[in-house]
């Protein structure tokens, strides 16, 4: 026995000089050193451990890993335990498991800087908000004088986004003039030629210009100048004091309109909200409030061919009979699927959750790939702030070090929990 | 049986091949020698005798730098290495461009014994940190008689702690300028202002023709910091700047929030900047330039230092007579003010090649090696300013050397832990200032807490 001893401990020497080398010393180390100040110079016991906690940077880290470690795994493997059990019955099951499963194959920095240029807010720019730009165009779509704004104050802006001027209409008609501002010369519709100041047109009419109040050089805001340009195929309604459309019409290429058959009164010059509709400014998934959940189905997109891959295998290995029973007992889908498929599954769950919650915890590499350095406090996670401490410009090792050891104490128990597991599984073979 | 053979020999094989892949030198020349680089040296420097040639001098000396051999920067650095060993016959320099993380590497190696006898900073904040770990050589008299000849006083007390002067600023960047579209300006009939009224009224202009005036890169904290720190040399003056640098004045001074103020003016007014203040916060800083240069243009300015115009050729195709620049505008009757950054050659190892290059480094010479490739200011008076390639590097070089106030980078200067972290410190204070600009107060008492932990 005693030789045989010997030669094992000679063969699992290099391993072991190995472990020891990289994986135990290291740690060592880091609890070593997180007692220490910032060079590793000067003693400071536990007041590191007291330091992290001192700004919201830490408390944010937390509360986001927190997140990570409940959300994570459940949604994984969830999803992962549907699409196993839905694809199971089809006959095109590998190649869909296959394209699930290609995702996990990207280094995870990678995938986030995949997830970063498809989460673009612009909708002309990010995959994901162009995709629901194409509903929201068609039900909202952008006016053509989108983003435009009164050039004067004789314009006002109502609350529907509508630019109305009050008309007073006397014995001789009315002049009103609608200045615009804040449209490039490109984005005027078009045919759009040189603006012309109206004329009075005598009684009854209503006559009026929409033109673009700004040229290059001196530029008089209200007065419409040479080589400012009107703007055509505007739709300006004539609404009387108790809000009834009296008239409408379309203007012309120079931008003049004119209306007849007004009687005088009060009214105002209207043109609709509609018009001035700015584009869609599309879902900002990496702002502070989305990033975390924006990272976590990133994370989703990466890890889920995984889940999907270990589920489908025990799927695979469960007994057919047991299936078979609970049908012919006159149970329908659902019910086998809640009663007998899943708690046989449950030993296959578990490693799934176990390791997707160990790699909830150690997430870092997503978080900097997929986070723009504005947010990286709201997505900050544990193991990004140790980073951040210990290596960027912080350049603290002590409280690296701590953050390092407070880590390693919240998996603990999930690595004791593991270990537990295997050694019942190794008793009972 | 032979298939059982031949898959034992194919994993065989298979090891062996992955072993010889991990042990196979890479491609990658971080490491080389200057004496590789192209050997376009002025014949100024290679057959003048200058006061940094010593008879006998031989043996090698490594510097460390942020720049890798394929960076345009990293190339030039080579050339001017190579001026050095053609004045210097008996010394081959050895550099080593590590990238980012420089910090990380030089104090690593510090702490392992076995520093680089030279390495280039870009942090004061660094300089000041390896000074306290006793990891720096003092420079030569010699070369604090070329400090003292032909530099401004600012440079040589940048490189001072405690009366002891540890490196020679040879590189400088001015980041007090403001790039612009040189079409847009001209189809407007717009002149470039040099005041800030002027360029809140040309920005209103902008505006009323439906062009976005700004982009700012908010994404990267430091644009939003060298916005600031234009904005406080400005409005609180020289002195108050670099109170504030040594922490005499507190982050909620009302100097400071005087400052937050005149700059919401400009960066934090939602019409102003292109994309608004969120789409600011999203853009990076090459981002922020296509915006302005590129096509589609989204926007029409941009404030930042020299690399911008470089940068706009390259990463968004601008042709060069399009890119317009003028100095940052002066607020409330500002006296003329450069803020501006550098990079320092310290001496870590105390041998006499190191001092030699530190030598030549603080001599024209060096200078009039790097000027004529573009990219490059140096902060030295005696540099011939005719020998830079364009107007840009000639005002900026100018402005570095000459200037009536010179400031150095205040994010830089303070500890990096508060001045130089991502999304920390004053970095990612200015940030959370941006996503709401009426919150000034609280992010300034954050700032100030954050600014008395790094100092503490």
């Amino acid at each position: 026995m005693k030789r045989r001893g010997w030669v094992a401990l000679v063969f699992l020497a290099p391993a072991l000089l190995v472990l020891g080398a990289l994986v135990v010393w290291p740690a060592l180390k880091t609890g070593y050193d997180s007692l220490f100040d910032r060079f590793g110079q000067e003693f400071v016991g536990l007041d590191n451990y007291q330091e992290m906690f001192r700004f919201d940077r830490m408390r944010t880290a937390i509360f986001n890993s927190f997140i990570w470690v409940v959300a994570f795994p459940l949604v994984v493997t969830t999803v992962g335990l549907a699409l196993a059990v839905l694809s199971d019955k089809v006959s095109w099951k590998r190649a869909f498991r296959l394209i699930i499963f290609i995702p996990a194959a990207i280094a995870i920095l990678s995938s986030g800087i995949i997830w970063r240029v498809m989460y673009e807010a612009d909708p002309g720019r990010g995959v994901l908000n162009a995709l629901a730009n194409i509903p929201i165009s068609i039900v909202r779509p952008a006016g053509d004088l989108a983003g435009a704004g009164p050039s004067t104050d004789t314009l006002v802006v109502a609350d529907d986004g509508s630019l109305a001027a009050s008309v007073d209409v006397g014995s001789d008609g009315a002049v009103v003039q609608l200045g615009l501002l804040r449209l490039t010369e490109a984005e005027l519709p078009e045919g759009a030629t040189e603006a012309v100041a109206p004329t009075i047109g005598g009684s009854g009419t209503v006559v009026g210009v929409v033109w673009r109040d700004t040229r290059p050089g001196d530029n008089e805001k209200g007065v419409v100048e040479p080589d400012e340009l009107g703007v055509p195929g505007v739709s300006v309604v004539l609404v009387d004091g108790s809000g009834n459309q009296v008239a409408e019409t379309i203007t012309d290429s120079d931008g003049t309109f004119a209306l007849e058959g007004i009687p005088s009164g009060s009214y105002q010059a209207a043109i609709a909200g509609s018009e001035f509709r700015e584009p869609w400014g599309g879902i900002i998934w990496l702002g502070k409030d989305l990033i975390t959940y924006s990272a976590m189905f990133a994370g989703l997109w990466v890890w889920g061919g995984f889940a999907l891959l270990i589920i489908a295998a025990g799927l695979a290995s469960l007994p057919r009979d047991t299936l078979e029973a609970a049908r012919v007992d006159g149970a329908n889908e659902w019910q086998v699927f809640r009663h007998v498929t899943v708690p046989q599954l449950s030993p296959v769950l578990i490693v799934v959750f176990i390791a997707l919650t160990i790699n909830a915890l150690k997430m870092f590499d997503l978080i900097v790939g997929i986070a723009p350095g504005s947010v990286q406090d709201d997505a900050n996670v544990i193991a990004l702030e140790m980073w951040r401490t210990a290596f960027t410009g912080i350049g603290n090792r002590g409280l690296g070090s701590a953050i390092a050891v407070f880590l390693f104490i919240l998996i603990l128990p999930i690595l004791l929990f593991n270990i537990r597991r295997f050694t019942i599984s190794e008793q009972e073979r | 049986m032979s298939s059982k053979r031949s898959g034992k020999l194919f994993g065989l094989l298979l090891a062996l091949a992955l072993v010889a892949a991990a042990c196979g030198t890479s491609d990658d020349t971080t490491t080389t020698t200057a004496a590789a680089a192209p050997a376009t040296t002025t014949t100024a420097a290679a057959q003048e005798t200058t006061t940094t040639a010593e008879e006998g001098l031989s043996g090698s000396v490594e510097v460390m730098w942020i720049r890798g051999t394929d960076h345009p920067e990293g190339q030039a650095l080579l050339q001017v290495l190579a001026a050095f060993e053609a004045a210097n016959p008996g010394v081959t320099v050895d550099y080593q461009g590590v990238g980012d993380d420089l910090p990380t590497i030089l104090s690593t190696r510090v702490a392992g014994g076995d520093p680089p006898d030279v390495a280039i900073l870009g942090q004061p904040g660094l300089l000041t940190d390896l000074v306290a770990l006793d990891a720096l050589v003092p420079v030569s008299d010699e070369v604090i008689a070329s400090l003292d000849a032909d530099f401004a006083p600012v440079w040589k007390e940048l490189a001072t702690r405690d009366g002891t002067t540890y490196g020679v600023y040879f590189k400088g960047d001015n980041k007090s300028l403001v790039f612009y579209d040189v079409a847009v300006f001209d189809d407007l009939g717009i002149t470039p202002p040099t005041t800030w009224d002027d360029l809140i009224a040309v920005s209103q202009t902008l505006v009323d023709n439906g062009l976005a005036p700004m982009s700012v890169a908010g994404a990267d904290g430091w644009t939003l910091s060298d916005w600031f720190e234009n904005v406080y040399v400005r409005t609180a003056g020289q002195e108050a700047y670099e109170q504030l640098i040594r922490h005499e004045i507190a982050w909620t001074d009302a100097s400071v929030e005087a400052a937050f103020k005149s700059m919401e003016e400009v960066i934090g007014n939602e019409d102003f900047v292109a994309g608004g203040l969120d789409g600011a916060l999203q853009k990076g800083f090459v981002d922020a330039i296509v915006a302005t240069f590129g096509d589609p243009p989204e926007a029409v300015m941009m404030s930042g230092g020299a690399v911008v115009a470089a940068l706009a050729g390259e990463e968004a195709g601008a042709e060069a007579t399009n890119v317009g620049f003028f100095a940052f505008p002066s607020i409330g009757g500002s006296p003329a003010a450069v803020l501006g950054g550098g990079d320092v050659a310290v001496a870590l190892t105390d041998s006499a090649n190191a001092q030699a290059l530190l030598a030549f480094l603080a001599s024209p010479e060096a200078g009039e090696v790097w000027a004529p490739l573009g990219g490059f200011a140096s902060p030295n008076k005696a540099v011939d300013l005719s020998l830079y390639p364009d107007e840009l590097s000639r005002l900026a070089a100018d402005g570095l050397a000459n200037a009536q106030i010179f400031v150095f980078d205040l994010s830089d200067s303070v500890p990096s832990a508060f001045g130089g972290t991502t999304g920390a410190g004053i970095w990612g204070g200015i940030q959370t200032w941006l996503e709401n600009p009426a919150n000034l107060a609280d992010v300034l008492v954050q700032l100030e807490a954050e600014a008395e932990a790094a100092a503490g």
